[in-house]
């Protein structure tokens, strides 16, 4: 998680919107990385804990849960 | 799941402000600065507060940078205001000591307050049960609006933990005298490199502050100096190693002249406690990597389980117990030169073997356990492993004639088994795509195991320090200089 | 009393978000895969429902999950995308 907001920080200072999806537990690790990094402002997506063993369609719904929080994050009018 | 972000409001007016911001529910105002114990102490009990009313507030005596790295190291969260000088607020509430908690009524008027740490007065303001641990009540200090300030309460080594200076145990405090005769005429500005992953500047004043810390003496700091140099190489990759769920710890192997100059141990119970330079040295590595880069245990460093490892571990090899080069001319320095080779590792797995007695037993046993290590059947590692013989282990070799090329590469053997025996649980994708019978190995190469002697003179018990999977992390040598 | 931090305490600069459109229609996503397991097959489920907002993509991997994405990985990602989704971190 702390590599994703490390290139997050460095994309968003390029003027490219990102959107980080973690894991739930790695969101308090996310949240002080960004701040340490200058960025306090900027959110990650979480999706539940944890994915190694989902089954594929698991994998697919999480993706599905998380799609309109990823689209918030990235524009402005959504 | 939207994540929530820590926010901070700059407090631009006065008490009045404050007061607004009751308008329909009681606050409880808590006001706070980075440089008093006893308001860390208080915040980091009010994270059991939860979201009881009344709402909780926290007054910080700082800019906004500060306030969060207050509310961060605390783990609270809660709206936090940062007010910065004259502090009007705090004067024109007569806040004359943090912390100190003002109850607001809907509507701004005061009904309460509370001086200092007080947990019955917290819990009965807040309605709920804070942990029992520590004082009942504490002394504050002095509030910035106050002048002169005031140190009160002062208790020096509760202070160290308050402010976070420490891995959880004591520390020496790092005075400036301290850290001036650590730094022994050595430029203080001069820094080393940034530390990940919070890419704090390791300067030389801010390495000797964690060598004072860690209870290292003068004389030892250029060993200090050589491997924070060596973990900050790129290769070493100590931002991976910092932030990984694995247990990752960091070995100090020290070679040459160094070893006798600063008194390292090298023999018996090398591994373990009593020596001060072994244990001090590599816990002054490690608080670089933890307070000056950030690397904070239930912060940016998420180790599963972590190990003893990741306090710190400093060794010296028993060159002279050994009948083969020494590590560090192994790669690449000369034999006179003093040098430290610090390497990511798993907390080592102790191998006894006090039955075989052939060379090619004993390699067999210790290929078994190495094995074994990061995870029985993922096989093979492109990664480092470091085995720890014991002269008793090294004798048996040497006896044999066996050179250490040769120890290496039986290890490396006698670690193989086909594909098919290692399909089990976390297995890696070579072993699934190869024929069931081809011969898998442990590591993808025979350079990938280090070896050096270490240990006493009775007891068959070798040393496996397992590797960190897919770090991308090298072992990295590099010489200790006594010129300041 | 008076102490020599081992932190580095110093006030940082505080970095602004970049600028977000208003929509995805149109716009070209990148699909940062830290190479974790079971990442690539979250993307690709994010890659499709992107794209049915309207969005064009591109995949590109980091060299190691363990480490930053390197200058060249930032670069790709800039040069050639608006907006990127980087995931799975577990």
């Amino acid at each position: 998680m702390s590599c994703s907001v490390h290139d997050a920080v460095r994309l968003e200072r390029r003027g490219i919107p990102t959107a980080v999806v973690g894991t739930e537990p790695f969101l308090d690790e996310a949240i002080e990385q960004a701040a340490v990094l200058g960025m306090p402002q900027l959110r990650i997506v979480t999706v539940s804990h944890p994915v190694q063993l989902l089954t594929a369609e698991q994998v697919q719904q999480l993706a599905d849960g998380a799609i309109a929080e990823i689209e918030r994050r990235l524009t402005s009018g959504a | 799941m939207e994540s929530a972000a820590l926010t901070v409001t700059p407090l631009a007016g006065g008490a009045d402000e404050l007061r607004a911001l009751a308008r329909s529910r009681p606050l409880l105002l808590v006001f706070a600065h980075r440089d008093c114990p006893t308001s860390a102490l208080a915040l980091r009990h009010l994270r059991a507060a939860g979201s009881a009313e009344p709402e909780l507030v926290i007054v910080a005596e700082e800019p906004p940078q500060e306030a969060a790295r207050l509310m961060l190291r605390a783990g609270l969260r809660a709206p936090v205001l940062a007010q910065e000088a004259p502090f009007a607020a705090s004067s024109e509430l007569g806040v004359e000591a943090v912390p100190t908690a003002v109850l607001l009524d809907p509507g701004g008027a005061e009904r309460e307050r509370l001086v200092g740490w007080d947990r019955a007065g917290y819990e009965r303001l807040l309605g709920v049960p804070l942990p029992a641990d520590g004082p009942d009540r504490k002394p504050g200090c002095g509030s910035r609006a106050v002048e002169p300030p005031q140190a009160g309460g002062l208790d020096e080594p509760e202070d160290m933990f308050e402010r976070g200076f420490t891995d959880g145990l004591p520390v020496v405090p790092p005075t400036p005298e301290r850290v001036d005769a650590m730094l022994a005429g050595r430029d203080p500005d001069r820094s080393l490199g940034r530390v990940p992953p919070s890419h704090g500047e390791a300067t030389l004043s801010r390495v000797a502050a964690c060598a004072v810390l860690a209870g290292c003496r003068p004389e030892y700091f250029p060993a200090v100096l050589a491997a924070v140099e060596a973990v900050l190489e790129p290769s070493f990759n100590a931002h991976g190693i910092g932030v990984t769920t694995q247990p990752a710890g960091v070995v100090a192997i020290v070679n040459g002249p160094a070893r006798e100059r600063l008194g390292l141990n090298s023999g018996m119970g090398a591994l373990g406690p009593g020596s001060r330079p072994n244990l001090t040295i590599g816990r002054a590595l490690r608080l670089v990597l933890t307070l000056t880069g950030g690397a904070r245990p239930g912060g940016l460093d998420r180790s599963t389980l972590a190990s003893p490892l990741r306090v710190g571990l400093c060794l010296a090899e028993a060159e002279e117990r050994s009948p083969w080069e020494p590590l560090h001319v192994e790669r690449g320095m000369a034999a006179e030169q003093s040098a430290v080779t610090v390497l990511a590792a798993d907390a080592p797995l102790s191998v006894s073997d006090h039955r075989s007695r052939s060379p090619e037993e004993l390699a067999d046993v210790l290929a078994q356990a190495a094995g074994a290590t990061w995870s029985p059947y993922w096989w093979p590692m492109d990664d480092e492993t470091l085995i720890v013989l014991c002269p008793e282990h090294v004798d048996t070799f040497a006896a044999g004639g066996w050179s250490k090329q040769r120890v290496r590469h039986a290890i490396f053997d006698a670690a193989c088994r086909p594909a098919a025996s290692l399909r089990r649980g976390e297995a890696t994708e070579h072993v699934y795509a190869a024929a069931d019978d081809e011969p898998v190995h442990k590591w993808t190469d025979p350079g990938r195991i280090l070896l050096m002697v270490a240990g006493g003179e009775a007891g068959r018990y070798s040393a496996v320090f397992g590797p960190c999977d897919g770090m991308g992390t090298s072992a990295i040598t590099r010489e200790i200089t006594w010129t300041t | 009393m008076d102490y020599v931090s081992p932190f580095d305490d110093r006030a940082r600069e505080v970095h602004a978000l970049a600028g977000r459109p208003a929509a995805l229609e149109g716009r070209r996503v990148a699909l940062l895969d830290i190479t974790k397991a079971r990442g690539d097959e979250f993307l690709d489920r994010v890659e499709a429902l992107l794209r049915s907002r309207g969005a064009q993509t591109f995949r590109i991997a980091k060299e190691a999950f363990s480490r930053p994405a390197s200058t060249d990985v930032i670069e790709e990602v800039a040069i050639h995308g608006d907006l990127a989704v980087e995931g799975l971190a577990d």
